[in-house]
């Protein structure tokens, strides 16, 4: 409780769609339901922009990339973009996912859906 | 009113095109190194260095946080060498390589992802008519350039599908800074190679690339230039 009361920065919508009730989130972190209320939600807009409802009805579980994905690299790039930018309007942070710690990890964190929002937990409040 | 990034806006090609941009109404984001006090209320210059990864991203996120879209990137920047092959220092082919190619590279990368957010865009890479021509004498230069070329058709393919456009123009000699210390005989030897005997001067390889930024079809991962090739 001590650590979700220091967070300052709102996600009002999709607190709305996804999160139990929370109040505010630091201006400088973010929490992993948080960073997964993020993706799901981009997938889902995304999903509809290439009419893929695997993708509008992602859950955790989800592949996003590699052998059984949803998306190509089109869409991986598309998600990891725009995803940069919803981390930013919601947090204040401006981040790069595709940086060096990702290539170089034995898992990537662009494999699922709940690796990526991991990594995005873990990327956001490491600054 | 659309939005550009110019790097290396200060002197020559890149000052010449955003002067152009700006009487078109256009607003432009300038890239230099040192800043050169130029004014004009729709002209941003940012300092700069394109060889630097986070300097550009930082550069690029400011802009970001005024700008609802940047519409168009040229990369101008570059550096230029001529030595023969055996006696070019490894030091002036590593620079070159960073500015020439790097530079772009860093570039396309900060400014493509908006890009691809906006779902349009238009990306120009200035090249030069040494590539194609594999001029002696100017192998780390050419060597640099030619990777450029290599990353504007590649990058063509890759964001074609996002709707930006990537493409090259390339010149022959120009007497700017890049250009200065060349030897006349051997410039007029290359202009009249290329079919311009008079040389090309910063308006008109500017009118060049205002023209192409005007055109509709500019073809992606296309490499056109002034003069015959």
């Amino acid at each position: 409780m001590l650590a979700v009361a220091r967070y300052k920065c709102v996600i009002p919508v999709i607190e709305q769609l996804f999160l139990p009730h929370t109040s505010t989130i630091s201006l400088n972190m973010i929490t992993r339901q948080q960073s997964l209320a993020l993706v799901l939600k981009r997938l889902h807009h995304l999903g509809k922009e290439l009419e893929k409802p695997e993708l509008q009805n992602a859950q955790e579980t989800t592949r996003l990339f590699g052998d059984g994905s949803h998306l190509d690299s089109m869409g991986l790039v598309t998600l990891i973009a725009d995803l940069e930018e919803d981390i930013y309007r919601e947090c204040g942070a401006r981040v790069t996912l595709a940086d060096e710690k990702a290539m170089s990890r034995l898992t990537s964190p662009f494999r699922r859906v709940n690796l990526l929002a991991d990594y995005i937990h873990e990327v956001v409040n490491a600054r | 009113m659309p939005t550009a990034i110019i790097t290396g806006s200060s002197a020559g090609i890149g000052k010449a095109t955003t002067l152009k941009l700006l009487n078109a109404g256009w607003r432009v984001h300038g890239f230099t190194r040192q800043l050169d006090g130029a004014t004009h209320a729709n002209y941003i210059p940012h300092q700069v260095d394109v060889t630097n990864e986070s300097a550009v991203q930082n550069a690029v996120a400011a802009i970001l946080s005024k700008e609802q879209s940047i519409d168009l990137l040229i990369n101008n920047a570059g550096a230029a060498s001529m030595n023969a092959l055996l006696l070019t220092p490894g030091s002036i082919a590593e620079n070159l390589m960073r500015v020439n190619y790097l530079g772009a590279f860093y570039c396309i990368q900060a400014v493509g992802k908006q890009m691809v957010r906006q779902r349009q865009g238009r990306i120009i890479n200035i090249t030069t008519v040494a590539v194609p021509l594999a001029l002696e004498g100017e192998a780390a230069y050419v060597a640099s350039k030619a990777a450029l070329d290599a990353l504007t058709r590649v990058a063509a393919k890759e964001l074609s599908p996002h709707g930006i456009v990537v493409a090259g123009l390339g010149f022959g000699p120009i007497p700017t800074q890049l250009t200065r210390a060349v030897n006349a005989a051997k410039l007029a030897e290359l202009n009249q190679l290329i079919g311009r005997t008079n040389g090309t001067t910063v308006d008109e390889a500017a009118d060049f690339i205002f023209e192409a930024i005007q055109q509709k079809n500019l073809e992606a991962g296309s490499i056109r230039y002034l003069g015959k090739i």
